[in-house]
Order: C-alpha cells, then structure tokens, then sequence
C-alpha cells in the first residue's frame, strides 16, 4: 500500500482514509482467498496424475509406433519434472520389445533410475519391484544385472583428444 | 553474406562428395552456392530427432535417445540386429551388452562419472588470485615510495619556501617582494 508523510488538506486526508479502508478489505479478501484456495504449487491433483500416466501409457501402447515416436516420447518425459511411473515405464519397454530395440529398453530403465534424483534410495527399489514382472517376460536385465549402475569403461574427454 | 557463403564453400570443398548427406536449396539470394550438410555420422541410419534434427550422437542424461545409432552397421551387428528381433531371453549377456555399445557410447553412468576437472579449475583460480595479490602489492608499494621523498613533507617545504625568500627569488613581483626583511615577516 501507497502511504506518504506529506501534509494534505482535510478533505484529501479523509479521501485518503477511505481509500486505505478499500485498500485494506480488498487485502483481507485476497488473504482469505489464498487461504482458500485449491490451486496451490502443493495441491496434489490425483485427477491429474490419472490423466498424465494415462496420456503416456496410451502413447507407448499404439500399434504402430516409430521408433522416431518412441523417442520423441522419451525426451518428452525426460522434461517433465516428476519420476515416471511404473506403468509408463512398463508401457515403454513393450514398445521397445515391438520395435526389437534391446538398448533402447535400458537406456529407458536408466532414464528411471536417472530421474529419481536424490532420492534414488526411497523410489527406484518400488519402481523396480513394479516392474519386474514385464522385465522378466520381456527378458530385461536391471541395469545392476548388466553393471550399468557403476562406469564400466572410461573414456577419453573429447575436448582433452586434440 | 557473401562472406558467409564462401567460407561455407570452402569448408564444403574440404569434404568429397560422399559425405553430404543432404542439399538444401534454400538460399538468401538466387547466385548463393546451396547449402550442403555434412554427414558427420556416414554409414549409420537416422532413428530418430536426437537433439536438433541433424544427424549427429552425443552423450546427455537430459535427451537420452540421439538421432543415430554409435556405431556403424558391421555384419556382426547386422546379425546381432537380427537375433535381437527373437526372443530376448536366448540372448547371453554379452551379446546384449555389445548390443547396448553399439547404439549408444557411454551408459548414465558413465557420462555422469567424476571427472576430475574442477582440479584444474581450482588450479587456475588460485593463480589468477595470486596474480591480482602481486598486483595489489606492486601498485600498494608504487603509491608508498611517492610519498618516501622528502620533497614531499611539510617541514622540507618549509624549508625550501624559507631559502627562496633568502636567495631573494623574483624580488619585483613574485614571491621574496611579498616579504618583509626588516620584519622578517609576511608584508
């Protein structure tokens, strides 16, 4: 809110007061909404996730898709800010097994591994635990089976070459 | 432009005929040469988007597909490509992990390794700082020595006001005709 020190007549002051009074219920008002309010940076909408996983699975489970799609899709949730859920992740191996891509279905269970962040103690052996199921029938190894968890081979930088 | 465009041709000239991968036509004005891409992945197929639509690999966490596979079509891999279109399971380890290196470079992991490097960085920074504190103490020791000759103090002044008036410097309108020698004082 606007205040000033500067002396003003009678009148003005008055004006002035109602205007703070204005000022302060529009204030109050907009305190008690935010109170209120449902959408939030916290507020969790399950409605939400339902429809997101369900945009994902729904992608990954078309009939004919590319291997141009599949990974335009992968990019796709790489950019969201979440974990991917166990279904996504389920949907997108079987799309991996229909376009005969065995890399690209570990590069996947890497990029799960890769999105739990700090907190890879607390959601990846959930994750795994879901997914083990469609890993055995498709015949998958864990990126711990395969050695991928740790580097296997070291590389010379490409800037440190020339 | 024009500038640009020859140095695209030049660089273009380097490169024989069979690693230009596509010719685009469009051009800023009718006599431009056409732009020629360059393969930079000749021998592998375009499997995807990657990063920026060229066809090119790189190792990302954050765009984990690139647009080729890394490694060249051998006939080993060919016929990996085609076991790998059976049943999973009758694959060895080796076989799938030889399938894993020849689409992609380095695993997670592996990009994400230490390097190393801010060992250098810190190296540099502390010479660059060192380099300043020197600096600092030349200039600190520059501004000292100014004030270190005797010309420069109060009393010396003085002192040397005091043998000008002596000598009797400009005695018709400068300094010693401002004096009184009788009272030997200020007039």
């Amino acid at each position: 809110m606007v205040t000033s020190n500067r002396k003003c007549s009678n009148t003005v002051e008055k004006t002035n007061e109602k205007a703070k009074d204005e000022a302060r219920k529009a204030l109050y008002e907009v305190t008690s909404v935010i109170g209120r309010q449902e959408y939030s940076i916290s507020y969790h909408d399950p409605k939400y996730d339902e429809e997101y996983i369900k945009r994902f699975v729904d992608f990954f489970n078309r009939k004919h898709i590319d291997s141009w799609e599949i990974r335009r899709a992968i990019h796709d949730l790489v950019d969201h800010d979440s974990i991917p859920d166990p279904e996504i992740v389920c949907a997108c191996l079987r799309a991996c097994r229909r376009l005969n891509d065995y890399a690209l279905a570990i590069r996947v269970l890497e990029v799960t591994k890769n999105k739990c962040g700090n907190k890879v103690k607390e959601y990846y052996p959930y994750i795994l635990q879901e997914i083990k199921p469609t890993l055995d029938e498709l015949g998958l190894e864990t990126i711990e089976e395969l050695g991928y968890d740790k580097p296997e081979l070291a590389v010379v930088d490409v800037d440190d070459i020339h | 432009m024009t500038l640009l465009t020859s140095v695209t041709v030049r660089f273009t000239r380097l490169f024989p005929k069979e690693f230009a991968s596509s010719v685009n036509l469009i051009r800023f004005y009718s006599d431009d040469p056409p732009y020629i891409r360059i393969d930079r992945c000749p021998g592998r197929e375009q499997i995807g988007f990657g990063f920026s639509g060229e066809k090119d690999y790189y190792d990302r966490t954050d765009l984990p597909c690139p647009a080729v596979r890394y490694k060249k079509e051998t006939p080993e891999i060919k016929a990996l490509h085609e076991k790998e279109k059976g049943d999973w399971h009758k694959l060895t380890l080796e076989e799938k992990k030889k399938l894993y290196r020849s689409s992609f470079r380095l695993t997670f992991a592996e990009i994400e390794a230490p390097t190393g490097r801010y060992k250098s960085y810190f190296g540099w920074a502390m010479v660059w700082y060192a380099v300043a504190l020197w600096l600092y103490m030349l200039f600190y020791w520059c501004k000292n020595r100014g004030l270190t000759r005797p010309s420069l103090y109060y009393e010396n002044r003085q002192a040397q006001l005091q043998r000008l008036i002596a000598m009797k410097y400009e005695p018709v309108h400068g300094l010693s005709s401002k004096w009184d020698y009788e009272k030997d004082d200020w007039k």
